[in-house]
């Protein structure tokens, strides 16, 4: 019992960052188009028309009986349909998440090893000339606009080196994707034996998997490194090395244990950043994911849509939070007390 | 402990990238403010020269689609990109402090509220929220300010909350209403002041990701007026060209973001590395320092006679000196410190605060704080000069041959580790035995150590024991790789009165029945009566006198002993 009631109490917390996520989208959705029924209908549409279609969507209601169904419908799992597609959003984004999650794993997996390597490295060799070298570049990742490295990969590995496909999406046009398994095409195409076709998809993610992956790996090196080097210089790590506690033991298990708390706040970050479809990084590959969703259905006032992804969004926001106030207390006894 | 705050507080110097960056920003500062005296060409007007053509003599970063000049747009943007970041930055601060001031001040329902809004607000894709609220507003540019600002109050509230609720209860706050301050003056002029440091630092971080995500607006065309020289909106028209080959047009505003917001990173970075040591300056320092130290030392030993340690002495130290490394080269601390263990004796380091007694121990096992330097002496131990090939020498005998028990034990204890897990890593270090012999190793010890439960007691973290069962197995580790010496740090520091008796009867009884060489450091000249055979005093990291406790404590020959004494006894009599 003791342990059920502070889960609880964060579930409802979680809760109510959700309602209060979508009411805010709602409340800018009607700011931004009181009237969206001339996304629907042509401009010459006569009134009648105009009247029975903001009728079927309940647009004729007061606005707190429209944000009344507009949750009633959340709760029934209707996000509603897509002014710009046609479909329902549920269907749409379920049909884009692959792609978001195919390039956001690789991503996340490649940038915090990369970050973790680099950061313990840059810490451990504190002030030598590989350390500045590595912060510098450290520094570089975490100024660089996404959407410029975007650019300027696919200008120097595709325009000039011609090393890299071009920014067309998952597969080369033209080809047709391997059949459904993981949804990650890939894998699917390694499990199904088509290595030429998972050579094509692998280069197609090469470049998006790079500028995403340099977005997470700035970020947890220059965590891990501040992290490590504060653990170092802790009295237990001075304990560790009076009792002649091999170095390699001191360094990736002693302190290392300490560095992932605050690496993990940051993780998590850039995890939910990541999989929510970093907008820009999918915009300039082309690449058919939520992340692009969202960008077209902002620059087309496409409400649903933008609901749906926001939804999204946010329950992964506190999922990933939840995991990681469960995986704190499994690293640190302090707060399972 | 005492001799640790030297180094605490050395002078903080500020690292070269934060001038490094400061420096940038003043000058893209100055030049923003100054566009027009360096464009060559007017930035909005169409075809000053031919469409796309490459960087060259008259066209430094060449030209657009239209035939603009990319070097003079991309210097008129830099009023926009630089003039926006500060003011959302600016405007950012001043809300989000105030609001986190309240917040942590006041607490109650107002924190509450806060800090549910401040979630909601931070469970969106910070992007995405800018784009829907400029989507909402119109683009323009206050209305991007507007924007922006909003999505970086949370951070500051969170920050500033924080800095408000650790030093709400710290004693010059407590001091300011005691003495009768109204509780708002306390906030402003005692707590914000106090918490300023950490704000600059962040701000200017969240100056560098601001840059960033107004650049990111203009890309997607959801920034300023279309059109204007904007960075973003820049990258933006060269998008395409970049597939052609037109590298420049994207390319060059890019560099300028890039600068920007990488200098106001190195800024912020910079000042929020409090360690010194760290900074590139402090690092030249020290090197140079250890350098002048090593030459010193070459010439002195040269010129030393060969000594010969007496046999009965397990640990000799001779002439050890050194210091702290300060802009003129070494700061001394210890000068020609000499004295000597005798095997099988238990010899106290007495001194008050600052006199160099907890540096020359940690000295003995290599375990100086950063930053110090010796500069002179030798330390002999069993034999062997241990700094002759250190650190190798540290190594063959740390732990292994000389244990230390350290003065805080549950902050020497690792956090996240069991203290039977820390045991049985120590034993093997140290002994040649499998991990199942080395879990019994460690049960026994705990019960040795006169702590009830061991099995239990092995499988609980530091945390979970008092100060005084912490200490035991502090003692407990020191003991399990079988030294001959062990050197105790002031132990009972921080103990309870009647806890600290019991700690040091159990130290007195271990270092009896096994027989071990024991250095005690100490500012309890009770305790040295009681437990002590030699006696070194310390004063101003110079050894005043030794000798043996009946001697130093019937007739003491140095004046600073004789005062020391008094004053112990004048404490004992009150």
């Amino acid at each position: 019992m003791d342990r059920a009631r502070p889960i609880a109490v964060r579930v409802a917390g979680s809760l109510a960052v959700i309602l209060g996520v979508v009411t805010l989208t709602f409340v800018l959705a009607r700011i931004v188009s009181p009237d969206p029924t001339n996304l629907y209908v042509s401009p010459q549409a006569d009134l009648e028309t105009r009247a029975a279609i903001r009728a079927n969507l309940g647009l004729d209601k007061s606005i707190p009986a429209q944000y009344g169904q507009f949750l009633a419908d959340l709760v029934r799992g209707r996000l509603g349909t897509s002014f710009s597609t046609g479909q329902p959003v549920t269907s749409d984004l379920t049909s884009r998440l692959p792609a978001t999650f195919e390039l956001a794993t690789y991503a996340v997996i490649g940038g915090t090893l990369l970050g973790f390597a680099v950061g313990i490295l840059s810490a451990v060799l504190r002030g030598s000339v590989l350390d500045k070298i590595l912060r510098f570049l450290t520094v570089g990742g975490l100024a660089m606009p996404q959407f410029w490295i975007g650019l300027m990969l696919l200008w120097i590995f595709f325009v000039k080196m011609g090393l890299a496909p071009g920014p067309v999406g998952r597969l080369p046009i033209g080809v047709n994707p391997p059949p459904r398994i993981t949804s990650f095409v890939v894998v699917d195409s390694l499990l199904t034996g088509r290595f030429g076709l998972a050579r094509h998809a692998a280069a197609q993610l090469a470049l998006p998997v790079v500028t995403l992956g340099i977005a997470v790996f700035a970020p947890i090196a220059r965590t891990v490194r501040s992290a490590m080097i504060e653990a170092l210089r802790a009295d237990y790590i001075r304990t560790a090395i009076a009792m002649n506690i091999p170095k390699r033991t001191i360094w990736f298990r002693y302190a290392f244990k300490n560095v992932l708390l605050p690496v993990l706040t940051m993780l998590a970050g850039v995890i939910g950043f990541a999989f929510s479809g970093a907008v820009l990084v999918e915009g300039i590959f082309a690449w058919p994911g939520v992340g692009q969703y969202a960008l077209d259905a902002i620059q087309q006032s496409d409400f649903p849509a933008i609901q749906g992804f926001v939804l999204y969004a946010a329950i992964l926001y506190v999922v990933i939070y939840l995991i990681l106030d469960l995986a704190y207390s499994s690293i640190d006894p302090r707060v399972r007390a | 402990m005492s001799t640790l705050q030297p180094a605490r507080r050395r002078r903080r110097s500020t690292p070269l990238s934060v001038w490094l960056g400061a420096g940038i920003v003043a000058v893209m500062a100055v030049v923003s403010a100054t566009t027009r005296l360096w464009a060559p060409y007017d930035p909005d007007t169409a075809g000053v020269g031919p469409p796309y053509a490459a960087p060259s003599r008259d066209y430094l970063f060449g030209t657009d689609r239209v035939g603009s000049d990319v070097f003079s747009r991309t210097l008129s943007a830099a009023t926009t990109d630089f003039g926006i970041t500060l003011s959302a930055v600016v405007i950012a601060f001043v809300i989000g402090t105030a609001l986190g001031a309240l917040a942590g001040f006041y607490g109650g329902i107002l924190d509450t509220i806060l800090m549910r809004l401040m979630e909601i607000v931070q469970a969106f894709p910070a992007l995405l929220l800018a784009m829907l609220m400029v989507a909402a507003v119109g683009s323009g540019i206050v209305n991007v300010i507007v924007v922006v600002s909003i999505l970086g109050i949370p951070n500051y509230v969170r920050l500033v909350r924080a800095e408000i609720l650790s030093k709400k209860n710290w004693q010059f706050a407590e001091a300011a209403k005691v003495i009768g301050n109204r509780p708002s003056r306390v906030l402003f002029r005692h707590l914000l002041p106090n918490s300023m440091r950490p704000l600059i630092a962040f701000s200017s971080i969240n100056a560098s990701w601001v840059a960033i995500i107004v650049a990111s607006l203009g890309f997607i065309g959801l920034g300023i007026e279309p059109g204007s020289a904007e960075w973003g909106s820049m990258i933006s028209r060269g998008q395409d060209s970049i597939l052609s080959g037109e590298w420049w047009i994207s390319g060059f505003p890019g560099i300028a973001l890039l600068l920007l917001s990488a200098s106001f990173y190195l800024i912020g970075d910079g000042l929020s590395e409090d360690s010194p040591g760290s900074s590139v300056l402090s690092a030249r320092l020290l090197r140079r320092a250890r350098r002048g130290a090593a030459t010193a030392m070459a010439t002195a030993a040269a010129a030393r006679p060969e000594s010969t340690p007496a046999p009965d002495r397990i640990l000799e130290v001779i002439g050890f000196s050194g210091g702290f490394a300060g802009p003129e080269g070494v700061r001394p601390v210890l000068h020609d410190v000499s004295f000597g263990l005798r095997r099988g004796v238990m010899t106290a380091i007495v001194g008050e605060t600052g006199s160099g007694k907890t540096l020359s121990a940690l000295s003995i096992v290599g375990l100086a704080p950063e930053g110090f330097i010796r500069t002179g002496g030798q330390l002999v131990f069993d034999g062997v000069d241990l700094l002759a090939d250190e650190p190798a020498s540290y190594g063959r005998v740390r732990g292994t041959r000389i244990s230390l028990v350290f003065q805080d034990a549950r902050g020497s204890l690792n956090p996240v580790f069991t203290v039977g897990n820390q045991l049985i890593d120590a034993c093997r270090a140290n002994r040649k035995v499998s991990r199942n012999e080395a879990r019994a190793i460690a049960i026994a010890m705990l019960e040795r150590v006169q702590i009830p439960e061991p099995e239990r007691r092995m499988r609980q973290y530091p945390h979970e024991f008092s100060g005084g069962m912490a200490q035991r197995v502090m003692l407990a580790l020191a003991l399990i790789s079988e030294p001959e010496l062990l050197v105790l740090d002031e132990p009972t520091t921080g103990l309870d009165v009647t806890i600290q008796a019991d700690v040091m009867k159990l130290i007195v009884d271990l270092v009896r029945t096994e027989g071990l060489t024991a250095c005690l450091i100490t500012h309890d000249l009770g305790v040295v009566a009681e437990t002590c055979q030699d006696v070194v005093v310390m004063r101003d990291g110079r050894v005043r006198e030794t000798g043996s406790c009946q001697q130093i404590f019937t007739n003491p020959q140095d004046p600073y002993t004789a005062a020391l004494l008094a004053a112990s006894r004048l404490v004992e009599a009150a």
